[in-house]
């Protein structure tokens, strides 16, 4: 195969990666890395480098359309950053000391977790003021979002613990070129108790501004080639922006179900990888 | 802050689109200056020197005369892309600050060095 073919089939995969990422919300990033690894046969270092600026393409997108409408917590988001970026650099300091081997086998770790995350349920009603941490009250992370009964207030608890969460989502996020935007939402949803919609639009502005702090690193360390970031990266851009628009008119649950599991497969894949077993 | 907002929404999504045109414009150039070859990304090697550092790349892709570094223009594009949420930020921090909230115009701008750091690491 020769290097325009090459790189119009990544592209296509990268394409599949984005749709299927936004409509079962696990995002392009983690999907695109496996398949070029594993499809491809592309070095893990590579293809880390190539998801990571594709996550910073999509979360750029996602994010201001939610800043538009009011949704995202610019403090809470912020206040989080401080901790994910420290996190991500240390992340991408660590990844360039492991071999691949290393890599595959905590990527594919940590996606299988990633699928755990997003199946489990949802819930629960906003927390007062008073309900909310005292910590939160001094940052003034707590906020309002529309709904269609007018502004809904909500707090914030467990600052302390979601901010050391954070640190943990950014260090994976620099570690394995993932937005982990799974991670980060755990932490904002079931630990600082902050409503989900606010939680995913939080996290996509986040999502962003994490990866750029240790997509720095993966520049110097030579993780960027530019014949494999351009088509993964326009790829799951146009994708994510398909996928989003197809959500209303697919049915999502059962793809959801048929995807996670594929989509576990293809961890234990990973795992096997950097094992050094060849399965499938 | 709500129009403030807005203004940052716009800012994100220009810069994204800007840098996808110049990777897709710089794909393209690439590829058809490449028809033919073979693809190598299934070796790691690391890239060269001149792709990893951000200013010898921008003169590397002005220079014209270089033919074989095509690749130079999609670097520009993705260095566009991740100078995005780096521009967000600084961006926030200037927000706060016009809104005297020093708190968050402080924590934004820790974020924004954190961000700058990395980048000149």
């Amino acid at each position: 195969m020769n290097e325009p073919l090459f790189d119009i089939a990544v592209a296509c995969a990268a394409f599949l990666a984005g749709v299927l990422g936004s409509m079962i919300g696990l995002g392009g990033g983690i999907i695109i890395t496996p398949v070029l690894v594993l499809g491809f046969g592309i070095d893990i270092r590579y293809a880390m480098g190539a998801a990571l600026c594709s996550v910073i393409a999509t979360s750029s997108g996602a994010a201001a359309a939610y800043l538009r409408d009011g949704i995202s917590n610019m403090r809470v988001g912020m206040f989080l950053c401080t901790a994910t970026t420290v996190g991500a650099v240390c992340g991408a300091l660590v990844a360039s000391r492991l071999n691949t081997s290393a890599l595959s086998i905590i990527f594919g770790g940590a996606l299988l977790v990633t699928v755990l995350l997003s199946v489990r349920a949802k819930k629960e009603k906003p927390l007062t003021d008073a309900e909310s941490d005292p910590l939160a009250l001094r940052l003034r992370l707590n906020g309002s979002f529309p709904t269609a009964d007018g502004e809904q207030r909500y707090g914030v608890a467990g600052v302390i613990p979601g901010y050391l969460l954070m640190w943990v989502a950014g260090l994976l996020s620099g570690l394995l070129g993932i937005g982990s935007g799974a991670f980060k939402v755990v932490a904002m949803d079931q630990v600082m108790r902050i409503p989900f919609k606010v939680t995913t639009a939080t996290s996509n502005f986040m999502i962003g501004v994490t990866a750029a702090a240790s997509v720095g690193i993966y520049l110097k360390k030579g993780y960027l080639d530019p014949a494999l970031v351009a088509p993964v990266s326009l790829g799951v851009l146009a994708g994510a922006f398909l996928g989003a628009r197809l959500l209303t008119v697919v049915p999502v649950a059962l793809l959801r179900v048929v995807f996670l599991f594929a989509v576990s497969v293809i961890a234990v894949q990973m795992i096997a990888r950097g094992l050094g077993f060849q399965i499938g | 802050m709500k129009n403030f907002s807005v203004f940052l929404a716009r800012v994100m999504v220009t810069s994204t689109l800007i840098a996808a045109a110049v990777i897709a414009f710089g794909l393209i150039w690439f590829l058809v200056t490449h028809v033919g070859a073979p693809p190598g990304d299934h070796l790691f090697s690391g890239e060269p020197k001149y792709f990893r550092d951000p200013l010898d790349m921008v003169w590397r892709a002005l220079d014209l005369s270089a033919v074989g570094h095509r690749r130079g223009l999609i670097m520009i594009g993705i260095v566009l892309l991740l100078l995005g949420p780096v521009l967000r930020v600084g961006l926030a921090a200037w927000g706060y600050w016009t809104e005297r909230d020093r708190l968050y115009a402080g924590v934004s701008a820790f974020v924004f060095l954190v961000l700058v750091v990395s980048f000149f690491w």
